[in-house]
């Protein structure tokens, strides 16, 4: 049957998909007066922010840890993990209330609401390019220029993948229950700091570990600091464990979705 | 082209029928908490508490390419459940509702409207919707600018437009992305006398053509305007099906009989005067015993109007049927401006008082003897010394208990039977507000 398969439905509305990412993108900094240019002006700061922080701040203590780091280097380890982090937490957080603020696309008009979670996602993707952008550049200035950085959205697909699941998952259950909706700010901030963001996965304890090994989202923070800063390839093998579970939780993550889709004008 | 996988699966019955609905149910479930909602689903039913309601029952009918059906019933009857279900906004419950071609549908207010945005960016992302690019839109955008007709708020945010604006912009959309088969929910309702009649004239238009079209009203005088075959629902099951005129005469016989048995359990013996439950929009109020079934708005030649020169003569036929023996009636006809100031208000009674006091000569109406059954007429005939302006006709058929004003009981009272517009020729004869007081200038050489 169709629906267990999304691709379809995405390609048949991928001018309305077009559109509601545009809107998506624009809304947010409509208003302000640097409009687009928040975007880049955002990832740019942080950067600066981390800079002085590990560069500065701790710049003796944390460098003795890590020897041969500057703090420069430091930071852009941990922007590393914050370019995965920041969109992933950002759809996940508002993917429970994504039905509820398109009430008058459930509700009111025809409408293929299945491409509501993906535009979500592809949007906060195209912020979190502008870090990974910001990122490489970086890396380049610090010296960091190897070939494999070309492999960074290849690394980052599974990640990709698997929010997109999550966010059919989270959209058809948050639809249900809006208590989703109000955990997720909490949830998302204990991920930040399960998730290796601020420290390299090895040294997590033995638990923590055992988890992030078959999540996704933590295997792409260490590929991506893998390629971009080590220069080595990641491992293929284990790429390809990731993609098949982010794949699986897209595909149950759409089935889910599409059955609850009837009951959805309903519940909300 | 299809709009929406969903909602349109190709019919292998007949090519004929764009529209078909078989055996039909909806069942909503009213669980305790959207979690048992959301238990219910994952279990398969098994588990999550909930209360059912049946919002349709086995409905089947089916719709031809290019007809026009109009659905009638109470409020809560199903036929917005139905509409949904023809949109594939809802699922029935058991049967199938197989629907051919591209629908273009207004449900209630504001259909997909985002407040934030511009009526532009609304109107390109409606478009979208329903599968037309930025081109296809392009080539349209002036054809719905023009006839939304709200000039410069075109470009403002939704949010700040009234809800006729809304209207207007989602009508407008509406009919012009070319649908196979176009839904009107309600929509009408809303909007000055002039965008209405601008709409009707766009649905009759949009008729000759191969639109299939749904409406959906409580009036039934719009319903019998703009369709040929109509439904009429009751809790959730089909009460009559056919030909509009007959449907809608089965509609409002239906209305009087609630009507009257819900005055007999509530009142004792002597009549009494229903208001308006002002939560509602219906038009009407009344004991019944009598009901007016059209009012024409008509010219000195007696043919109907809705233009008319500052001073022409203003003719309203009034039709009502008496349901019971009556005696003592007044009929009388309630003309006010589209602010809802009453301008005038007249009727038989008003010209029996004034025989009576000798006055004026004639017949007295307050005489005269109805039965049940009788289709009776009533011209009343108005100097039209009005100003320019949208007037709005109110009608209503009472019993006067003595010659006096004071005890009157209203068997029917119906709003908006109509709408006529006075037009003054400023280059000829001119004045300002709503009422001729024939002004004379007297001044010295």
């Amino acid at each position: 049957m169709s629906s267990l398969n999304p691709l379809p439905t995405i390609l048949q509305h991928r001018y309305l998909l077009g559109q509601l990412i545009q809107r998506e993108v624009l809304a947010r900094y409509r208003g302000s007066a640097l409009g687009i240019g928040w975007s880049f002006l955002n990832p740019l700061l942080l950067l600066f922010a981390f800079t002085l922080v590990f560069g500065g701040v701790f710049g003796g203590r944390w460098s003795g840890e890590e020897s041969g780091k500057s703090g420069f280097d430091l930071a852009l380890f941990i922007y590393c993990g914050l370019a995965v982090f920041v969109p992933f937490a950002e759809v996940i957080g508002s993917a429970p209330k994504i039905l509820l603020a398109n009430q008058h696309f459930v509700r009111k008009v025809v409408f293929p609401i299945e491409i509501l979670p993906l535009s979500g996602l592809v949007a906060a993707s195209i912020h979190g390019a502008s870090h990974v952008a910001l990122l490489a550049a970086a890396a380049l200035i610090a010296g960091h220029i190897h070939s494999t950085a070309l492999l960074i959205p290849l690394v980052l697909l599974p990640a990709w993948i698997l929010t997109l699941g999550l966010a059919w998952w989270l959209a058809a259950a948050g639809a249900y229950m809006r208590d989703i909706g109000h955990g997720m700010p909490v949830l998302t901030q204990l991920l930040m700091f399960g998730l290796p963001v601020f420290y390299p996965g090895s040294a997590a304890p033995y638990f923590l570990k055992a988890v992030n090994a078959f999540n996704p989202v933590a295997v792409a923070i260490e590929d991506l600091r893998l390629v971009l800063l080590v220069g080595a390839p990641p491992i293929w093998l284990n790429w390809a464990l990731m993609l098949s579970i982010a794949l699986a939780c897209a595909l149950t993550g759409y089935a889910f979705f599409s059955r609850c889709r009837e009951e959805f004008a309903d519940v909300l | 082209m299809l709009s929406s996988a969903a909602a349109v699966k190709n019919s292998p019955m007949s090519s004929e029928a764009v529209i078909s609905v078989r055996d039909a149910s909806k069942i909503y479930r009213a669980y305790d908490h959207p979690l048992h909602a959301l238990l219910a689903r994952v279990t398969g039913g098994h588990f999550g508490r909930y209360k059912e309601f049946h919002a349709l029952r086995n409905i089947r009918f089916e719709v031809g390419r290019g007809e026009s059906v109009g659905i009638v019933g109470r409020n809560g009857s199903g036929k917005s459940t139905l509409l949904q279900l023809i949109c594939g906004i809802r699922q029935p419950t058991s049967g199938t509702v197989t629907v051919t071609g591209r629908i273009s549908a207004l449900l209630e207010l504001g259909s997909g409207f985002h407040p934030d945005f511009t009526g532009r960016e609304n109107v390109f992302m409606q478009g979208a919707i329903v599968g037309l690019d930025q081109r296809e839109m392009e080539d349209r955008f002036d054809r719905i600018a023009a006839f939304a007709d709200i000039g410069e708020y075109l470009e403002q945010p939704v949010r700040s437009y009234s809800s006729g604006m809304v209207m207007r912009l989602a009508f407008a959309v509406a009919v012009s992305v070319d649908p196979e088969i176009l839904i009107v929910d309600e929509a009408l309702a809303v909007g000055d006398a002039l965008f209405q009649k601008r709409c009707h004239a766009k649905l009759r238009q949009l008729r000759e053509t191969s639109l299939t079209l749904l409406l959906v009203s409580h009036d039934h005088e719009q319903v019998r305007n703009l369709t040929e075959k109509a439904l009429l629902l009751n809790h959730g099951c089909v009460h009559s099906w056919g030909k509009t005129k007959e449907v809608t005469r089965c509609y409002r016989r239906m209305l009087f009989e609630e009507e009257a048995t819900y005055w007999s359990a509530t009142v004792d013996g002597e009549l009494q005067v229903k208001q308006p439950d002002p939560g509602s929009q219906e038009l009407s109020y009344g004991i019944g015993g009598a009901a007016i079934s059209s009012v024409r708005i008509l010219g000195a030649d007696r043919h109907p109007r809705t233009v008319f020169a500052a001073g022409e003569p203003i003719l309203l036929e009034i039709a009502f049927r008496t349901e019971t023996t009556l005696t003592h009636l007044n009929v009388a006809a309630i003309i006010r401006s589209v602010a809802g100031i009453k301008v005038y208000s007249w009727g038989t009674f008003n010209q029996d008082i004034a025989i009576w006091a000798g006055v004026a000569e004639g017949k007295v109406f307050w005489d005269k003897e109805f039965t049940s059954g009788d289709e009776s007429l009533v011209t009343l005939a108005l100097e039209g010394n009005l100003g320019a302006g949208t007037y709005e006709v109110q009608a209503a058929v009472s019993r006067e208990l003595a010659r006096q004003y004071g005890s009157q009981q209203i068997l029917h009272w119906r709003d908006e039977f109509g709408f006529f517009r006075v037009e003054t020729n400023p280059v000829v004869y001119f004045f300002g507000g709503i009422c001729d007081l024939h002004g004379k200038a007297i001044f010295d050489d």
